[in-house]
């Protein structure tokens, strides 16, 4: 049998690289019963269409961002909850602490859970050094989401919508001056052009989502089921692992382009840290007994 | 405007779906206006430090409400355009032809129907919200896609019956009239109804009743299904959906339908879109006010003593517009809906005035900003701006190849220039040349808009619609019976080419799950050629690719095969971008698939084969600028160079 597996990003990025990897993996260990074919760069369904696409059966595995649907239930959200797991460790540590209730959730959509590989730690780009929370008053903010939007209404900024396609330009033209986001969109949208500060604050790590159509999972024999879920556990440790590698390379690259690249100062960490608090209390009333139980799990680690 | 008015003398039946689908077509016209007011609305509370939240989901929704509302009214006025070739030439046999048309084209509308009244439904059942930050349950805008396709299909059926039982030929009247009708009798009309729903059944059967590995047999059914659906003169946009849905049952278990839905919406509702009908719109103002007359007798003193005159105006407009705009179409239909009547009156001729548009236009993708450049740099990983920098030289150099092109025209073809306007002393040249000032101004505004941060690249189209009406105000020439027909007519263009993108991106996944492009790029892959030879081969892979799939999809599904490559090969990606951009240049002028043939299609009433003639020294211009970068890879590298050593 072969699966299509439609992925938003290109064959180049190491989310695309690893899924290849495990897909070799699971056609070897299915004795080539199971052959999935990777349509990296949204080239079969795009980003936003890919959760629909398998939920439905249209493509029985993809990959996605899972928070972007945080407006269907919150707790896809989980990994991007402000300063809530802040390094790699603690994005696998909270992955682990939600794959229960993210599986029991995926169930209802006739998904399962197969793993997820974070991104590097968001960052804060600026047009300019800051070093207290006043600097970031009225600073126009790129929001995508209502996490990004409420992280700039909290901190002072004022949250400006734009699209990922005008972001270039936006940045170039000033329509945007300060953005979060990982190390690796920085290096993809060559940042440095048009920015000049990069703050590791490590707000979240972002996790990609590998799931598969569940009809289409229970279609498999017990081999091959154990096969694919074996690979993809190797594929979640593998991809962490090269992610890690990875993140401070993205780094390296903004300070060889010229960005001033460093930590926050004490009081915008503080600031920071604030917003974090808020913005969990905010993500607990909105996930009710679910999200508690996920930040009850992870914090008994 | 050629709009058709429908006969009166029809039943009651017909003459009530033809208000309801006038209706829906002004609703559409609403829905434009709905556009460029959330446009607006989105710029300006940026401007003043407070946020919309949506505001760029809504505009997508409100694109997808006048895409689909327009349809059927669209359909009509015969504003969809089809390959007429075969169906002008068909004589006594027109009905069958028709027949065989119509009947098609109710099979793919059927099935486009059923599956768009499917996807609110399914959108509900599944709670299927916006991923944007308005949160809205997408079933409820998705109602327009439901009721949009269903008027379509009902229009189909309608004219189809019509067909069957009445005496008129669809909404698409010969020009001549039919002396003989070979099926003046109702049972051998039945009998091509019969014949044509058979003929549907058994490619249906065909193609899903090979194994799974007779893939080349599949692969030839497949393009011979493209081509006779759009050689028999089906409207594109169906015929397109209607090849998808044979790749789709004939290479994927997939429900072809479920997939298109998801599919057709996204690519109806996408807010980049946004963008081209309000450049639609802003051609139509100034086409129905002096703006555009004036601006050729501003132009025509002084490009008059060029060789080759005013059809000189086709390139430089294009150029200039490509500067203000990242798409083709949005170039194409805002020039020429300028520059053709003006051309046309002056006496040029026809071949030269459309081919060197068709070709022109493309620019639109190579000068930034650009569509095709943004999404090659986040595919590859380049900078944008560097890419950018990279396609102003070329661009001009290949707008310099059309000028050329132009000038030997006129020296080989003397007799087919016409005389120019009696020349004109030096101050009566410039007094001439105050006429350009409302139109320079306009281009000014659109452009600074952007490049002053007050607009992103999509949101300037707005500029150039409110500034278009504007002038027009200033100037008293915009009635309001001219403001609704630019506002009706821009609506109906852009949901001719609506459909035909829906039909595209639906190719677009079909081919996807065939995985012919992939093959194909491995084939190359595989040769492991040098540069030289590697770029020769990619030229002729992605004019053949291009030929049946728009240029810019043809470089998605290729580019996780091509991308490493030309890594290997050691060949610039900056430069190779500019290639990249020639080739889906290309792709807009090449039949059966090409976006400038259809658009063009639509707004001259020419054939596409006619079209595809008149642009076939500028598609092989582009094949001599593919030589130029090769000799002088400099062209695309330099400025980029020189920006990124001086920061
Ligand atoms: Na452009
Ligand atoms: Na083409």
């Amino acid at each position: 049998e072969t699966w299509d597996m439609p992925m938003a990003y290109p064959a180049s990025n190491y989310h695309t690289e690893n899924a290849q990897i495990f897909a070799d993996a699971v056609k070897a260990c299915t004795g080539g019963a199971l052959e999935i074919t990777i349509h990296a760069n949204g080239s079969l369904f795009k980003g936003d269409e890919i959760k629909r696409a398998v939920q439905l059966g249209e493509a029985p595995i993809g990959e996605r961002l899972l928070s972007a649907h945080a407006n269907e239930n919150p707790l896809f959200a989980y990994d991007s909850v402000p300063f809530l797991a802040t390094s790699f460790e603690a994005s696998e540590k909270l992955a682990e602490a939600a794959a229960p209730v993210l599986a029991k959730l995926l169930a209802t959509q006739n998904l399962t859970l197969l793993y997820s590989v974070p991104w590097p730690p968001q960052g804060l780009y600026f047009s300019k050094p800051v070093e207290t929370p006043e600097d970031m008053k009225g600073v126009k903010f790129r929001a995508y989401n209502a996490t990004t939007a409420k992280v700039a209404e909290l901190t002072g900024m004022v949250p400006t919508q734009i699209e990922a396609a005008d972001l270039k330009q936006a940045l170039a033209t000033g329509v945007v001056s300060a953005m979060i986001s990982s190390g690796s969109t920085g290096v993809d949208e060559s940042v440095w052009e048009d920015m000049t500060n990069f703050y590791d604050v490590k707000a979240w790590l972002p996790r990609n989502t590998v799931f598969v159509n569940t009809d289409a999972f229970n279609a498999l024999s017990d081999a091959e089921k154990t096969c694919l879920t074996d690979e993809a556990a190797k594929a979640q440790t593998r991809g962490a692992e090269k992610a890690e590698e990875l993140a401070g390379g993205f780094v390296k690259t903004l300070a060889d382009n010229g960005m001033t690249v460093g930590a926050p100062s004490a009081a915008i960490s503080a600031k920071l840290e604030e917003v974090g608090k808020t913005m969990t209390a905010d993500w607990l009333k909105a996930t009710g007994d679910d999200g508690k139980a996920i930040v009850d799990a992870y914090e008994a680690q | 405007m050629t709009a058709s008015s429908p006969p009166t003398d029809r039943p009651v039946l017909h003459r009530a779906a033809d208000c309801l689908f006038g209706l829906s077509g002004r609703l559409a016209a609403l829905a434009l206006v709905a556009i460029l007011c959330l446009v607006v609305a989105q710029m300006v509370t940026r401007w003043l430090g407070v946020l919309f939240p949506g505001g760029a989901n809504y505009a997508g929704y409100a694109m997808a409400t006048a895409s689909f509302l327009a349809l059927a009214d669209t359909f009509r006025r015969s504003e969809h355009i089809r390959v007429a070739m075969l169906i002008e030439r068909a004589g006594p046999w027109r009905r069958a032809l028709e027949i065989w048309c119509y009947t098609a084209a109710a099979a793919v509308a059927l099935f486009f129907a059923w599956y768009a009244i499917q996807a609110p439904l399914l959108s509900h059942k599944i709670h299927d919200v916006s991923q944007g930050q308005d949160g809205t349950p997408l079933w409820i805008p998705q109602i327009a896609m439901a009721l949009g396709a269903c008027l379509l299909a009902l229009a189909v059926i309608e004219q189809l019956l019509a067909l069957l039982l009445g005496e008129g030929y669809g909404v698409d009247a010969p020009v001549k009239p039919v002396l003989r009708d070979r099926l003046a009798a109702r049972p051998l009309r039945l009998l091509a109804l019969a014949g044509s729903a058979l003929a549907i059944y058994a490619a249906v059967h065909l193609m899903t009743g090979f194994d799974r590995d007779a893939t080349g047999l599949k692969i030839g059914v497949f393009l011979f299904v493209l081509f006779f659906l759009l050689g028999s003169g089906l409207w594109v946009g169906l015929a397109l959906m209607g090849v998808a849905y044979m790749g789709m049952i004939g290479f994927t278990p997939r429900n072809p339908g479920s997939s298109m839905s998801i599919t057709v919406w996204s690519s109806a509702s996408s807010w980049t879109l946004t963008s081209l009908p309000l450049f639609i719109w802003m051609g139509e103002i100034l086409y129905r006010t002096r703006l555009s007359e004036d601006m050729f007798k501003g132009l025509a003193p002084w490009l008059a003593r060029f060789p080759g005159g005013l059809l000189h105006s086709n390139v430089v407009g294009c150029t200039v517009f490509a500067a203000v705009s990242g798409s083709s179409a949005a170039t194409l239909t805002t020039v020429g809906k300028m520059s053709i009547p003006e051309l046309r009156s002056r006496g040029y001729p026809e071949h030269m005035i459309i081919g060197t548009l068709a070709g022109a236009a493309t620019l639109g993708l190579m000068i930034p900003p650009s569509m095709t450049l943004i999404v090659y740099g986040v595919t590859v990983q380049q900078s944008i701006t560097s890419l950018f920098m990279a396609g102003i030289l070329p661009g001009l150099v290949l707008a310099l190849l059309f000028m050329g092109y132009i000038a030997l025209w006129s020296v080989l073809r003397p007799g087919q220039v016409p005389r120019p306007d009696a020349a004109l002393p030096f101050r009566e040249k410039l007094r001439a040349s105050l006429l350009l000032i409302p139109v320079v101004v306009l281009i000014v505004v659109v452009i600074g808009s952007m490049y002053l941060g007050l607009a992103t690249a999509t949101e300037a189209a707005a500029f150039g619609v409110i500034g278009a009406l504007v002038l027009a105000g200033l100037q008293g020439s915009l009635s309001w019976a001219a403001f609704r027909e630019s506002l009706l007519g821009a609506t109906r263009t852009s949901a001719m080419i609506a459909l035909i993108l829906m039909g595209a991106s639906f190719l677009t996944l079909a081919m996807g799950f065939t995985g012919v492009p992939r093959a194909l790029a491995q084939v190359i892959a595989d040769m492991h050629l040098s540069p030289v030879m590697l770029i020769a081969a990619l030229t002729v892979f992605y004019i053949i690719i291009g030929m049946f799939l728009d240029g810019i999809s043809a470089v998605v599904l290729t580019m996780a095969i091509i991308d490493p490559m030309i890594r290997a090969a050691g060949i610039d990606l900056i430069w190779f971008g500019i290639f990249v951009v020639v080739v889906v240049e290309m792709a807009q002028i090449t039949p059966p698939v090409g976006f400038n043939l259809f658009v063009l299609q639509g707004m001259t009433r020419h054939d596409m084969s006619y079209i595809a003639r008149t642009a076939i020294p500028m598609f092989l211009l582009m094949v001599l600028m593919v030589g130029v970068l090769v000799a002088f890879p400099g062209l695309a590298t330099w400025l980029p160079g020189i920006v990124q050593a001086h920061p």
